[in-house]
C-alpha cells in the first residue's frame, strides 16, 4: 500500500481534530460575543455571521495544510525530513514514510462511519434542494409575467412574494399578494425580494446550511437563524431606500404576515405558536429594527485583516502545528 | 396531484403546452402544433408524446373525436399553483426550500396575533410622532 494511502486515516482524523476546534473556537467567540453582535448593523452582521460559520471547515483545510507542510518540504529536500527523530510507533502526518504502526480499527470504522453520515445527510439534504429547485422552475415555467416590473405572476389567492432560484433569482409574486396591497406597498414587497435576488441569498444560505451543520449543536442552529434574520434586515433595509419610507416597510411586512396567517399558506399551523413562544420571531425584529434610524455599518477591515494574520501566523508556525498535530494523534489513534 | 402524492412538475415544452390550452381551452394535437410546434420546429409527434406524457401525469383529460384526441386540462392554472405552492412550503418546513426560495415573511414561521398587535400599535405611534413632529 503506498505511503499516502497508508497516511490518509491519520490525515482524516487530523481534519476532524482541526474542525472540532473550530467549531470550539466559533461557540466561544458565539458565547463572548453573541449577544453584542445582534446588535451590529445587518450587513457587518451578515458577513461576520457567514465568515464565523466557515470557521471549523476552514480550520479543518488550513490546519491540515499547514501541518504537512513539513512533510512536503521533506518531499522536496530529503535533508529537513526530520520523521525519524521520533520513534517508529509515532503517528505520522507524512507522505514520506509509512506510518509505524497503524490506527484503532474502532476509530477507523467511527471515522469511516461519520464521513458515511455526513454524506447521506448531504445527499439527503441536496435531493430535497433540488425537488424543491424544480418545484419553483415549475412555477416560474407555467406563470404568467409581467415584462414591465419584470414578475413572475403565479395565479393563485395565498399572499406570497418570494425570490426563486440560486444563480439567477427571479421574483415570484401571487395574485392574490398584488390585489390585496396598495401600489406602494407591492413595491416594498419587491423591492425587498430584487434585494435577496441581487445578493444572491439563496445561494450563501445554502452555504451557511451547509457549514452550521459542522457546528456545535445549538451554535450551528444560532448561526443558521442569526444569518436569515441578518439577510431579511439588509433586504428590509434596501427596501426603505426604495420606498423612502421605513415605517411603510413595517407596515408592509405585518400587513403580509396578516395575510398569510389568514390564509392558511403556512401548514402546519400547530408549529406556528412554538416560534413565537420561543421568542424569536423574526417578524417582531425585523419590524422593530425599522422602528428606529438605520445603524451605522461598522468597518470589517481590521477583523479581515486579523484573520488573516492568524492564517499567516498558523503557516509560520507549521512545524509547531505539525508536531502538536502528531503528539495529539498519537495519543488518540495508537 | 400525481400518483406519487408530489405535485407534477414540467419541462420546457409541457409548460408551454399547459399554457396553451390554460389559456386557449381544448385542443387536438394539431392545433397546439400549429401554434407552438411550427415556432419551436419540432415535429407534431414529439407535440403528441408531450400531450400523452401531461396526460398520464393526470394534468389533461381527452376524448376520442373521429380519429383524434382532443386534450383539455384537468386543473385551473391556479389549482396547479396551489398543489406547487404548497409542495413549497413544505419542502420550506423540512429547510430544503430555503436554498432556493426568499420569502417576504417567512412562510414557515407565524407571529402570534398578540405580537402582531403590539407591532402594529407601535407603527401606528412612530407614524403619528412624525406626523406630530412635522407640524
Amino acid at each position: 500500500m503506498s505511503v499516502v494511502l497508508q497516511s490518509a486515516p491519520f490525515f482524516a482524523l487530523a481534519a476532524a481534530a482541526f474542525m472540532l476546534a473550530g467549531a470550539l473556537a466559533a461557540g466561544a467567540l458565539r458565547a463572548l460575543a453573541g449577544e453584542a453582535l445582534t446588535r451590529w448593523a445587518p450587513q457587518a452582521r451578515y458577513r461576520v455571521l457567514v465568515a464565523l460559520s466557515a470557521v471549523p471547515p476552514v480550520a479543518a483545510c488550513w490546519l491540515t495544510v499547514v501541518a504537512s507542510v513539513p512533510s512536503l518540504v521533506a518531499l522536496v529536500d530529503p535533508s529537513a525530513d526530520d520523521c525519524m527523530s521520533h520513534g517508529a510507533e509515532h503517528a505520522h502526518l507524512c507522505f514520506v514514510h509509512v506510518p509505524g504502526a497503524t490506527m484503532h480499527l474502532e476509530l477507523i470504522v467511527l471515522l469511516v462511519t461519520a464521513a458515511a453520515y455526513c454524506a447521506l445527510r448531504l445527499a439527503d439534504a441536496g435531493l430535497g434542494v433540488l425537488r424543491a429547485a424544480r418545484v419553483t422552475q415549475a412555477l416560474v415555467r407555467t406563470a404568467q409575467r409581467d415584462e414591465k416590473r419584470d414578475l413572475i405572476v403565479i395565479e393563485s389567492h395565498h399572499p406570497v412574494c418570494f425570490a426563486a432560484g440560486l444563480m439567477n433569482p427571479r421574483i415570484v409574486v401571487s395574485s392574490g399578494l398584488l390585489e390585496a396591497l396598495t401600489p406602494e406597498e407591492q413595491l416594498v414587497a419587491v423591492a425587498h425580494e430584487r434585494a435577496h435576488a441581487e445578493r444572491r441569498d439563496a445561494l450563501s444560505r445554502l452555504v451557511v446550511r451547509a457549514t452550521a451543520a459542522l457546528h456545535l449543536p445549538g451554535v450551528g442552529a444560532w448561526l443558521r437563524r442569526e444569518a436569515e434574520v441578518a439577510a431579511e434586515q439588509c433586504c428590509d433595509e434596501a427596501a426603505a431606500t426604495a420606498a423612502g419610507d421605513r415605517l411603510l416597510v413595517a407596515s408592509t411586512i405585518l400587513k403580509v404576515e396578516r395575510l398569510v396567517r389568514a390564509s392558511g399558506t403556512s401548514e402546519p399551523a400547530a408549529f406556528a405558536d412554538v416560534s413565537v413562544a420561543l421568542g424569536t420571531c423574526a417578524v417582531e425584529r425585523r419590524v422593530e429594527a425599522l422602528l428606529v434610524a438605520p445603524r451605522v455599518e461598522p468597518s470589517l477591515r481590521l477583523a479581515g485583516a486579523l484573520t488573516i494574520a492568524a492564517l499567516g501566523a498558523a503557516l509560520a508556525c507549521a512545524e509547531g502545528v505539525h508536531h502538536l498535530a502528531e503528539s495529539a494523534l498519537s495519543r488518540i489513534a495508537h | 396531484m400525481s400518483r406519487s402524492g408530489h405535485a407534477p412538475l414540467l419541462g420546457d415544452l409541457e409548460a408551454a403546452v399547459m399554457d396553451h390550452l390554460w389559456t386557449g381551452g381544448e385542443a387536438e394535437a394539431k392545433a397546439v402544433h400549429a401554434a407552438l410546434g411550427e415556432a419551436r420546429g419540432i415535429t407534431l409527434n414529439t407535440i403528441q408524446s408531450t400531450l400523452k406524457r401531461l396526460y398520464e401525469k393526470r394534468l389533461l383529460d381527452r376524448d376520442k373525436v373521429s380519429h383524434a384526441h382532443v386534450y383539455r386540462v384537468r386543473m385551473s392554472r391556479e389549482d396547479f399553483h396551489r398543489g406547487l405552492l404548497g409542495e413549497l412550503v413544505q419542502e420550506m418546513w423540512h429547510g430544503h426550500a430555503d436554498a432556493v426560495v426568499s420569502a417576504f415573511v417567512d412562510l414557515a414561521e407565524r407571529a402570534g396575533p398578540e405580537h402582531l398587535a403590539r407591532l402594529e400599535a407601535l407603527v401606528a405611534e412612530r407614524r403619528r410622532a412624525l406626523g406630530q413632529g412635522r407640524r
